[in-house]
Order: C-alpha cells, then structure tokens, then sequence
C-alpha cells in the first residue's frame, strides 16, 4: 500500500495583532490509499486548518510556516509553470500556478455550508463549465456541460436543473452539486470540512451513504473533519484526534471507540452520549483549552487532564505507537 | 463590544491605562508622524512666522498655552500614577484633577488681568481654551484615552485626525493674540502682493495680510461646523429614535420624508436653503443641518431596528421592563457609537459644504476672515497667476475637514466594526 | 418577486419621495420666506412695478393656487419663469443639461473605473504598504473641495504650464460640432469630425479628473470592503480549491459580486455627482446648470434657483430608480 498522502511537521501560523497562534502544531501523518481518515477535535483545534492546508488555501492571516506536504500521484500532469512529475510530491514546494492545477484535479474540496459555497450569480451549469475549463480549457462548453450533467445525474439530480441557480437548490441539493464539482475531474484525494454538520438527520444519512458509494466507485481516499463521533463511526477507517493544533491520537476506528488511550479522547468520548446505553453517566471536560497565541508549556491538554503528571507541564509528549497499534501523545504511555 | 470601549467611545472617560510613550512602538510613532508631520509642520509654521512678525505679546501668549498645557499633562500624569500606587481611588483622583484644571484657570485669570487689564477677558480665553487644547492633545499622546487603545490602524488615524483638529482649533483660539496685522485691516501691502518678507503669505485685493486672514480664518468654519452638527445631532437622533422603536405609521412617514431629503443632490438643497435665509453662521449652519440630518435618523434607525431584534432586549421586554428603560438603557447605548461615527464624518461634510456654500456665493461679507471667502477670492484672480490667495485658506480647510474624515475612518473601524479579524 | 412587481412597486414607491421633495422646495422657497418678489428687488421698488412684476410672474395667486399650477407645470416638463428676463426656465434648463450630463457621464465613469481598480487592488494586497497608501489616498479626496482641486489642476496645468484649455466647453472662435444629442464628444464622433472630438476632449480632461477624483474615494473604500468580504466567503475559497485561476476568482467570482453593492452605491452617488458638478462647472466655467444656478443667485431670481433645484431632484430620483431596476435585472436572485 503506498501513502496517498503524507504531513510531516506540518505547523501553521495565525499573525494576529496579540500575537502568533500556532493553530497546526508540528503534525505529523500519513495516510494510507482508500481510506477514511476521520479527523475529529472541538471546534478552534485546528483540524479545519489542518484541512485547508492541505489544499495550501490557509484563510489570512495564517500561513504555513513549516513542515511538507507530500501526495502521491499517479501520472505527470502538465502545467504552464513546470509540469509536475508523478510520484510523491511536495506540494509546500510548487507555485501557486501548479497548485492550482493540482486542486480540483487531485485534491477536492468539499465546505461546511453548501448555502455560501456556491456562487450566488452562476448558474449550476456554469460552475461545472468553469471548472473543468480551468483544467483544461480545450474541451468545448457543451462537453463540459454534458460531464457535469452526468454527474449530477449520478448524484440524484434532474440534468436539467443546471441551468438553475444555487438559490433555487435546497442545502442537501446544494451539498450534492459541491460533492459533484469535488468529483467531476476524479480526484484522488477528497478533503470534506464537516460536509453534513448544516443539514438535517435525513439528508445527513443520504449523503454520507452516497459519498461511500462514491468513495467506492472512484477509488477515494478522504479525509473527513468533523465534531461529530457518530459519523466518524460510521464512515471512517481511522480517526485522529487533534487538540489545540497537536494530533493526541491516531487509531482505527474501533480502537478508538473501544479503548481510547489519551485521556483527551476519553474524555470525548465520555461526553458522547449513546442510545445503545441509555443509562451511560455523560462527562463534560472542566475548563477550556488554552490561549493559542500564548501557549502554556508541556501538554496542553494538562490543566484539564484528570492524570496529569510533572512531566506534563514542561515536556511536550512526543506521538508514540501505543499498546493497541495506534500513535498517541501522552507521557502515560511514555515509560515502555 | 465590550462595555468599556463603548461607554469610553462615548464620553471619552479618562482612565488610566497601561499604554505610555515607552511601549509604543516606534514604527507606531514613524506612522503618526508621515501622517500628520507635513500638516504640523504647515500649520506650526505659520503659527512660528506670525510670532515672529508678531509686534504684541503673541509669543508670551503662545509660550503661556504651551505652559498651561504641560501644567495639565503634568496633573494627569499625576492623578493616574496615585491610582497606580493606590494612594486615591479612582474617583477621588479625578477629582483631584479637576481641582487642578480649576487652579490653572484662576491662576491664569489673575495673571492676565495682572498683565493686560484693559483686555483681560479676551486672553484669558484665548490662554485658557489654547492650553486646554494643547494640555488635550498632549494626553492624547500620552494617556491614550481608552478609545485609542485599538492598537494598529484605526486607533492611529483617530490619534491623527484628532490631532490636526486640535492643532486647529489652538491656532483659532490663539489667533487673535498672533496675527501680525488685523486681519480686516486694508492695504497693509500692495493689493495681491506676492509672498515676502513683510506678508509673509502674500496679501488679498485688497491689501490685507493673507497670513493673519489665514490664522484668523478658521473660527467662521468651526462655529459653523459645531452649530450645524449640533442640530443635526439634537434632531437626527431623538428623531430616529423614536421613529424606529415605534414603529408603523409614525415611522413610515418620517422615514419618507428623511429619504427624500437624503435622496436630493446635499448642496443644491443648502443652497436653496441659505439663499432664502441670507448670510450669518446660524443661517448657513441651519441650511447645512437640514441637509444631513437624514444620515444621523437613517443611521440610528438601522441601529436601533436591529437592535430590538436582539435577544437581550427581547429577554428584557420579557421580563417586564419600562418603554424608557429599554430605550436609554439597552438601544441608545448600542445605537450611539454609530451616532459618533456619522458625526465625526459630518463635522467634515459641514466644512466642505459650508465651503461650497461660499464658493457660490452664498457666503459671508468681506468684513469676515473666513477661508471660504479668500479661497473664492482666490479662484478670481487664478488667472492672472495670483495662485497665494487661493493656496494657503485651501490648504487649511483640506486640513480641517481631513482631520475630522481620519478620525471619523477610524472611529467606524473601532466602533462599527464591519470585518472581523 | 417578479422584476415586474418589483420594478412596478418602486415606481409607486417614488411618486410620494418626488411629490414630497417637490412640496419641500416649494415650501422653502415660496413659503418661508414669505414674499420672494419683495426679496428680489432688495432695495425699495414702486408698487406699481412691484404688482406688475408679481402679476407676470403668477405670484399674486392664492398660495395653493401657485403650488398647484407649480406641480402641475413640473408634470408638464414646464419650470417656471425667470423673475430676471420672464423666459421660461426650461428652455435654459435643456439647453444647458446636455453640457452638465457629458461632464457628469464621464466623470463618474473616471470614478467607477479608478475606484474599481484601486479598491481591487487594495482588497488584494490586504494590510500592506499599498492597501494603506489606497486608503489613505481615499480619505484625502474625500476632504478635499471640489473646486480646490479644480482650481489647482487649473493652475498647474492650464495657467502655469499651459497645456489645456480651461473656461467653457468650446473655443468661441469654431463651431461646434451639429447638436443631435448636445454632447460635444458624441456628436463630433456622428459628425466625423476629428477636430471637434479633439478639442471637446481636451477641454473635458481637466473637469473629468477633478470630479473623478472627489467621487472615486467613496467607490475605492466600498469595492475594497466590498472586495474583503467576498474574498472571505466560501463560494470563492470554494472556487479556489476547485483549481480555477486567480484572475477568474478575482474578477468572475469575487468581483462581479461585489459590484452588485458598488451598483447601489454608484446610484447613490448621483446626488453628490451632481452637487460635485455644480461646484465643478463653476470652476472651469463649464456652461451647465451649476453655472446656470450660481448666476442666477447672485441676481436673486428665486424663480429660477426653485426650477433649477427642482430639476435637480427629480433628475437624481429618476437616475436612482434606473439604477434600482438595473440591480434588479442583474441579480439572479431578484430577477426570475
């Protein structure tokens, strides 16, 4: 299995006027082809951050200040800067022009709020032309129009329609147009910032089964960002779990759910509450996390923690492979 | 927006703060003075110039200003480092305080009718509001009122546009103490002599010193942009006020007969306005007001129709509170900081427009020293070359109306703040 | 709401503003200052005089008689009489607009087109030396005076170094150009006359820029504004990540959204454009209304200055309710 994607000290700084805030501390992970990694953490823990990142679209005043960002591609694609070989690619290293070859075609994004992703003054149809014309700009209107139509059509929604306006979309329509412009070039790679957080129950089941059809049938490896346990449970092989810019956990799904090992996790998972156990004592975590423009030393997660230990509040814990195969940062598990 | 920014947006309360001349930065400093420097040093230039040619007590006067004003910072600085210490509360500082601003003006009283009794009253005012003004523009410097703690942009172009307006304001207040000649006295020079060493700026047509028209020439606009500003303050925002909080029939017709006004070209209706009424600063200021009370009631009554959406107020309404009660206490003190923005923005728009006024003939008699008038003298004789009539009065409402346009620019960052970062 | 109703609506909506606005003008001229004729004259005058005078001029009439045939008039394109040579203010009026609509046409396209450039280019380039330097530059049109500005240029450039003409539109010793639509660049252009087209244009430089100047500030500070906060939706992070170039999210996304706004605000500046034309003519000497208003004040014919006013208001209403539909037309989300 070779790694479709792979961050290594990835650190991402937001120049405020109090200060620097470090909101992507030092990450450091792989992922492997056709998976579902599930990165999950409360909101302001950088893991939206993480995700654009990726895409080297940092909102400002954030820039990444260290770190590479490898992935994987399969052919040479070309590009008026300098085509970009296949193989493992740095993409911290490529120009912007080569960057923005990449996304869309290799790297797909999908927003949070499908009501504000789409632009209020193109129709459906445009979106789809503009897009693939951005990628290659020698295929006629009207192929592009017909690809984008196919697309939709697979995603459940009436080919004629792209004529349409995004306000005329419901939200769950709308999340389906965005997973089909993500989708329309066949990326390899499918980042979704929390893609069903805004929509109801019902329409949040179709789409998450649709994007594992998809996931399916065009060979995705994603990564899905999310607050939401239950989701992850559902849909993801691994989870990560990020606290305060810094990845505390990495495991397969069912390890996490059944054994989770950093006492952050735990306690998130604690805080869940299930209907299988109706009965379960829900714990909430005291305090709130620390100031990211002036961090504390150590741990950020000790002033919260239960366990916490003197190591904790001068040493950073470094990501070791804990006793259930996962990665985890914490000075517990340290001593073996 | 947290309750000090907005109540200090306000009333501008003084209270201490940690921000002193050390730890601003020097960038900070390079910036302020790029900003202001050329302006300052026009207008301390002229102000060095008529103290130079000045045959009178014009620098004791100044000297005396400059005297009053460090006497003020020097008490300020004091009161706040007593609350540091914590040898006086808060309130009992500033009484303190005021106790010494009240000293400085007896003592200043009996020195000038010590000094100059046929015309005591006039220097003691001109000393007295000239050494506030420098003592205010000091600790603005110094003190940073709360508002101007906004580190970064905003906070500087309000320190800025603040301090232009105070050095105005000084030279107006001192004026009559610097000028070198009388500015209505004729044929101090040749009519529209060039600038030389005897009129330093040059003279008008008819032989009057333009240096001492220009220094003098400032107080017509002020008085005019104050009173108009005024009413238009007392009227727009009551008006707005009451209009949006209840709301139906009673607003529905104000808010038409506001966006008429609103929608009509500004200075063609003044000028219908002040032809009707003749000269006189109250006819212009009241032909100005009538103009731009509509931004003050459009303003307020955004404000306040969002506001009363808010769930505060709601919870309020809920829990049985007064009419008035929600007005004063939960609207007016959200509605207000918008209020201040229109203001400071107005102050310019009053100047430009009293400006215009003049430009087309609807301003004051030549026996006023009035900016307006000599930049329209000016624009007469601009094509025979005779460019220092038009210059040096242009420059100074340029000043004037940009001092008040930064603060205004920067206020609406700190107060209305439209992007968040 | 069909453009239909909408456009429909708002034309009801402006029938009470004119109404209101014509009533204002005729109160505060006519009624305030009780006798406008007795005002004229200033000095003492024969009553004989006086009674015919006011007989000529309809001003012995029932005041409500005077303000019905005054709206009635203006319904009719019919101004009032000139209290100076008893001619009817309209034919003044039209004959001078054409002057007043070439200066003002060209002087707010100066405005939208620099406006549009800087504040793009100020959004672009978000808190650096040139945002400030936009910025800053936007304020200081703002406060200075039109006609201080005018007057400047005028020297610098027509008196000093003599480059332009100044003073009317036209030398006096040509012909201009055939009137088919009163504006001396277009009909020169219908004319096929070179020459004409030349020297009307150089006689418009100077005017054009010191008006443009005063009104680009307002447009620099609202396309910047404008500009930040549609950069930072997600429909353009959006399109960003789907690969489309920079120039495409800038100018097709970003821009063509924010200009709905700057549209409304460009119907908003009509009243400060005419009002900075007034001033602006007077100047240069420019044969328009605001030449046409200043003269006639300083000769106390109030008839005159009530009919210009009035001309004023409702070419501005008009203007603004033009550039309501336009907006309507533009927006997909009003126009169904």
């Amino acid at each position: 299995m070779t790694n479709a994607l792979r961050i290594q000290d990835l650190t991402v700084e937001y120049k405020t006027r109090r200060g620097v805030a470090r909101a992507v501390d030092r990450i450091r992970l792989s992922l492997e082809e056709n998976r579902t990694l599930g990165l999950a953490g409360e909101s302001g823990c950088g893991k939206s951050t993480l995700g654009r990142a990726i895409m080297r679209l940092v909102p400002y005043p954030g820039q990444i200040a260290d770190g590479n960002i490898y992935i994987n591609i399969d052919e040479d694609i070309p590009c008026k800067e300098g085509d970009i070989p296949k193989g493992e690619v740095d993409i911290t290293e490529l120009n912007e022009e080569q960057m923005r070859v990449l996304r869309g075609k290799e790297i797909a994004y999908i927003f949070q709020d499908p009501m504000t992703s789409l632009n209020p003054m193109l129709t459906i149809g445009s979106h789809f032309v503009q897009m693939i014309r951005a990628h290659d700009p020698e295929i006629e209107k009207e192929e592009a129009l017909d690809r984008g139509k196919e697309v939709l059509e697979g995603l459940g929604i009436l080919p004629e329609r792209v004529t349409d306006y995004p306000h005329q979309f419901s939200g769950g329509m709308r999340q389906r147009v965005m997973i089909g412009l993500g989708l329309v070039l066949r990326p390899r790679l499918l980042i979704s910032d929390e893609p069903t957080t805004s929509l109801d129950v019902i329409v949040e089941a179709q789409i998450l089964e649709q994007m594992a059809e998809l996931k399916k049938k065009f060979n995705l490896t994603m990564i899905l960002i999310t607050h939401n346990l239950g989701v992850l449970a559902q849909t993801a092989d691994d989870i990560a779990i990020m606290y305060c810019g810094r990845l505390v956990e990495l495991a397969s799904v069912e390890n996490v759910f059944e054994a989770p090992q950093h006492p952050y996790a735990q306690a998130l998972l604690l805080s869940v509450p299930d209907v299988t156990k109706p009965d379960k004592k829900l714990v909430w975590i005291p305090g709130a996390p620390p100031d990211l423009v002036d961090p504390i030393p150590g741990c950020m997660f000790n002033p919260r923690c239960p366990m916490a230990m003197d190591i904790c509040k001068t040493q950073v814990p470094p990501l070791i492979e804990s006793e259930t195969g996962g990665l985890v940062a914490c000075h517990l598990y340290g001593g073996k | 927006m947290d309750r000090t920014k907005l109540i200090s947006g306000v009333f501008f309360q003084l209270i201490p703060t940690k921000e002193t001349f050390e730890n601003r930065s020097g960038k900070w400093w390079f910036a302020l003075l790029a900003l202001v420097g050329l302006a300052l040093i026009y207008i301390s230039g002229l102000i060095l110039v008529a103290v130079g040619s000045n045959s009178g007590i014009g620098l004791q006067v100044v000297a005396g200003t400059f005297v009053i004003g460090l006497l003020v910072l020097v008490s300020s600085a004091w009161r706040r480092w007593m609350v540091e210490q914590e040898f006086l509360t808060k309130k009992r500082a500033f009484i303190w305080f005021i106790g010494f601003c009240v000293i400085i003006v007896i003592a200043v009283s009996v020195a000038s009718f010590a000094v100059l009794p046929a015309a005591a009253l006039d220097l003691w005012f001109a000393l007295v509001s000239g050494g506030f003004t420098l003592g205010f523009a000091c600790l603005l410097l110094y003190d940073f009122y709360p508002v101007l703690k906004e580190r970064g942009n905003p906070g500087l172009a309000v320190t800025a546009g603040i301090l232009l307006v105070l050095s105005i304001v000084y030279m107006t207040f001192i004026s009559y103490w610097i000028v070198p000649h009388d500015p209505f006295t004729l044929d101090v020079g040749l009519p529209l002599a060039p600038p030389s060493s005897r009129t330093p700026l040059g003279t008008t047509e008819l032989g009057q010193d333009l240096l001492s028209r220009t220094i003098a020439g400032g107080a017509i606009m002020l008085q005019v942009a104050v009173v108009s500003v005024i009413v238009c303050f007392i009227i727009g925002v009551p008006t707005g006020l009451a209009a949006a909080y209840r709301g139906g029939m009673v607003d529905r017709v104000v808010s038409l007969v506001m966006d008429s006004i609103f929608a009509f070209p500004g200075l063609v209706l003044a000028i219908a306005i002040a032809a009707m009424l003749g000269p006189g600063i109250i006819n212009m200021a009241i032909s100005i007001a009538v103009v731009y009370v509509p931004s003050y009631y459009r303003v307020i009554r955004s404000q306040v129709l969002s506001i009363k959406e808010l769930p505060y107020v709601e919870a309020a309404v809920v829990m049985g509170a007064r009419d008035w009660e929600i007005l004063f206490q939960y609207i007016l003190p959200n509605a207000l900081p918008s209020a201040i923005v229109v203001l400071s923005i107005n102050f310019a728009d009053a100047i430009l427009t009293a400006a215009g006024l003049t430009f087309v003939g609807l301003g004051f008699p030549i026996d006023i020293a009035d900016w307006g008038y000599d930049l329209t003298a000016g624009w007469g004789v601009l094509i025979i070359g005779k460019w220092w009539l038009m210059v040096f009065p242009g420059i100074m409402i340029v000043l004037l109306a940009l001092g008040f346009t930064l603060a205004g620019e920067g206020l609406s960052e700190i107060l209305t703040p439209k992007l968040r970062e | 709401m069909t453009l239909r109703s909408y456009v429909t609506s708002r034309v009801l909506l402006m029938i009470p503003m004119v109404m209101l606005l014509l009533t204002l003008v005729f109160v505060i001229l006519r009624i305030i200052p009780g006798d406008p004729a007795l005002l004229h004259f200033e000095k003492g005058v024969d009553p004989v005089v006086l009674a015919e005078f006011r007989t000529r001029l309809g001003l012995d009439k029932p005041i409500l008689e005077q303000y019905f045939d005054y709206l009635w008039g203006i319904f009719h394109g019919d101004f009032g009489i000139s209290m100076q040579d008893y001619q009817p203010i309209s034919t003044h009026l039209f004959g001078r607009f054409p002057a007043t609509l070439e200066l003002s046409i060209y002087s707010i396209l100066f405005a939208v087109l620099l406006g549009l450039a800087l504040g793009v280019k100020a959004s672009k380039n978000y808190d650096t030396t040139t945002d400030h330097s936009i910025r800053l530059f936007s304020i200081v049109t703002y406060a200075i005076p039109v006609f201080f500005l005018g007057m400047v240029l005028q020297f610098i450039f027509s008196i000093w170094l003599g480059w332009l003409p100044t003073g009317r539109r036209f030398p006096g010793r040509y012909t201009p150009p055939p009137t088919i639509t009163g504006l001396y660049t277009i009909d020169s252009i219908l004319a096929g006359d070179l020459f004409s087209l030349v020297t009307s244009v150089t006689y418009l430089i100077l005017p054009t820029i010191t008006l443009g100047t005063i009104l680009c500030g307002i447009f620099i500070r609202f396309t910047r504004t404008n500009m930040l906060e549609t950069l930072r939706m997600d429909f353009v992070i959006a399109a960003q990540a789907r690969g489309l170039s920079n120039g495409t999210v800038t100018y097709r996304y970003a821009l063509r959204n924010a200009f709905l706004p700057i549209l409304t605000m460009i119907g908003i500046q009509f009243a400060a454009l005419l009002a900075g034309a007034i001033l602006t003519e007077t100047t240069f000497s420019w044969p328009g209304l605001g030449t046409y208003l200043v003269a006639r004040i300083s000769r106390r014919d109030y008839t005159a200055i009530q009919g210009t006013v009035v001309f004023f208001g409702v070419l501005v209403s008009m203007l603004t309710l033009f550039v309501d539909i336009l907006y309507a037309y533009l927006d997909p989300r009003i126009r169904l």
